[in-house]
């Protein structure tokens, strides 16, 4: 290189930037879109694809079974169980299931990997803070959670609105319970969530954190069935019924009995408990995260 | 105030010290970071970018914390040494989302810009994964060039690439340098860091054992002797004259050539011709064994 050459930006083609920077919200808005596209799987293989495609299915199967099953019930009235012929109390109850094994996916999905590849530091060292990085990844799962459960409880909605003999009395009476079936269903996903990203951040192996995140769920629903026989406190034991319970109460202004299964049925606690218990898996989740993320980014 | 500031920085992970009080302040220019594997260079260049803390110490950029204000990254670039990028992107998606991250208004433009830079066009709508090493080296150091920063930090950015495209790399940093900017380039090929950069910080076991410019440190290691090689008429006659002047700690001959170990090279050089004159010896070359890169590497490691 001569001396005349020394310095030349232009010989290698480098053009400086001059345009401007636009605000933060347009990088976290970023990083949501792409975690959105990573946890539904766009761009991953096709065995990954075709469990959230068979989840999704399983949930549209759960709105489906609901929409008949209480068709009929109106029809035939006689002997169909309540929450039957009212489903929507009961349309979580029965997509807890769906709910626990996309978390277990989608969370190790997201989180695992960016720490196991060492990639974080390519999002990291931009203008943004770390917790745009978490709250990208939380906003991604509790989107895809929404999508699968919460789309098919209004698609329930809806469906039982078009069926009615006039949907509009039927929108009109049962206004508030649309708006119970949305709010219990945020409130589920983001427990959920919230859960998952805790265990997740924990592991580097998306293996580890599955199998964590559905072994602790069902551990924690046996020990407190097998503890709960006399005792209604045992039942803050099961994480999968907290959320369900603060939904039954807040959103649907009834707790039921628990039914232990052993011919029990006890008394359930004051509601207050539940949310409280609810609240504090959700926070120390989320402590867990910081915590675990505290130490390798800033 | 200088662009980087090193302040009695230590990093442990557990008992393990990866990094032991190193200061230093560097300001624009290429400066290369030297050190065998291990020695801390990852490390200590994460810090740089704000992506670990130190366990005691400071590191600032422009006089802040990165750690608590990362609207600084406005003005730094960071190249990772780890080769896993985004594996399920294409190559100019993995532009137009870091642009999107960097936050700038025209991600699609930058993007194109940042492959042109670095000769990827051709491979843009390839998956990372099918990419070689060295175009992911290549790739990397296009996301930081992105926003045009005044500071860029590049871990190993030449691991894996084609000698072309080293050659590209280089000339590039090289006039980035010039430009005025801060570069600080971690390599363990000394060759190439001679070419990028003038000053050095090398560092051991995560000590720093020497900053500055490299010819400087080696002038000032006066306990070594110095290493010169000769070619002349009649070697035997001049090493027994230089030996006789006490000019020369040892020599060795091979053929017509003298390798002369020499302790005050000042004196050396400046007693030489009228030494060769008073041998009646032709001198034909001269060139010192150790003034590049790496004798200094190899004598400060060992």
């Amino acid at each position: 290189m001569t001396e005349k050459s020394r310095g030349v930006i232009y010989d290698v083609g480098y053009r400086p930037y001059e345009g401007p920077y636009l605000g933060r919200l347009h990088a976290l808005a970023s990083l949501i879109w792409d975690d959105l596209k990573r946890g539904l799987g766009v761009k991953k293989g096709w065995k990954y694809r075709a469990i959230i495609i068979l989840l999704l299915v399983i949930e549209l199967g759960v709105f489906f079974f609901f929409l008949v099953v209480s068709q009929l019930g109106e029809l035939f009235g006689e002997g169909i169980p309540q929450f039957l012929l009212n489903p929507y109390t009961a349309f979580y109850e029965t997509s807890t299931f769906v709910l626990l094994f996309l978390s277990a996916l989608v969370a190790p999905n997201l989180l695992c990997d960016d720490r196991r590849y060492r990639v974080y530091p390519l999002y990291l060292a931009r203008p943004i803070y770390t917790y745009d990085y978490l709250l990208a990844k939380a906003g991604a799962i509790f989107g895809i959670l929404t999508l699968v459960t919460v789309g098919p409880a209004l698609l329930l909605f809806l469906g039982k609105t078009l069926l009615a003999p006039n949907a509009l009395d039927y929108l009109g009476e049962h206004q508030r319970e649309f708006w119970a079936l949305l709010a219990a269903g945020l409130l589920i996903n983001l427990f959920y969530a919230s859960f998952a990203m805790g265990i997740s951040s924990l592991t580097t192996s998306r293996g580890y954190a599955a199998g964590a995140i559905i072994g602790v769920i069902f551990f924690s629903d046996l020990v407190a069935d097998l503890l709960a026989v006399r005792n209604s406190w045992a039942q803050l034991l099961s994480l999968n019924a907290l959320p369900l319970r603060v939904k039954d109460w807040f959103f649907f202004g009834k707790l039921l009995s628990i039914e232990t299964g052993q011919g029990f049925s006890l008394e359930p606690l004051s509601p207050w408990i539940y949310l409280f218990a609810t609240l504090m898996v959700m926070a120390l989740s989320w402590m867990v995260v910081w915590l675990s993320y505290r130490r390798e980014v800033r | 105030m200088s662009v980087i500031e090193v302040e009695r920085v230590t990093k442990r992970y557990g008992e393990v010290v990866a990094v032991s009080d190193v200061s230093f302040e560097l300001g624009p220019g290429v400066t290369g970071l030297l050190g065998p594997n291990g020695a801390g260079k990852t490390t200590l260049l994460k810090m740089m970018a704000g992506l670990l803390g130190p366990t005691s110490g400071r590191v600032s950029l422009f006089g802040q914390s990165l750690r608590r204000v990362p609207q600084l990254y406005r003005r730094m670039g960071y190249c990772p040494e780890s080769e896993r990028l985004y594996e399920y992107m294409t190559g100019g998606e993995f532009l137009v989302f870091s642009a999107q991250l960097q936050l700038l208004s025209d991600p699609e433009n930058e993007a194109r810009k940042a492959l042109e830079l670095v000769n990827l066009v051709p491979e843009r709508d390839k998956k990372i994964r099918a990419y070689s090493r060295g175009m992911r080296q290549r790739l990397k150091v296009a996301q930081s060039l992105l926003h045009d920063p005044e500071v860029l930090l590049l871990d190993e950015p030449l691991k894996g690439a084609d000698p072309t495209q080293r050659r590209i790399l280089i000339d590039l940093i090289r006039a980035l340098g010039q430009r005025g900017k801060t570069i600080v380039v971690s390599s363990h090929v000394l060759y190439e860091v001679e070419r990028m950069a003038s000053q050095i910080i090398l560092i051991h076991r995560g000590r720093l054992l020497a900053f500055g410019d490299f010819r400087a440190i080696r002038e000032s290691m006066d306990d070594r002797p110095h290493r010169v090689s000769l070619r002349v008429s009649d070697p035997k006659r001049l090493a027994a004259l230089l030996t006789e002047k006490a000019l020369v700690r040892g020599v060795s001959l091979s053929g017509d050539e003298i390798v002369a170990d020499v302790s005050e090279p000042d004196v050396f050089y400046g007693q030489l011709p009228s030494v060769a004159l008073e041998a009646g010896v032709r001198l034909t070359q001269l060139v010192s064994l150790d003034e590049d890169l790496e004798s200094v590497f190899r004598y400060l490691v060992q």
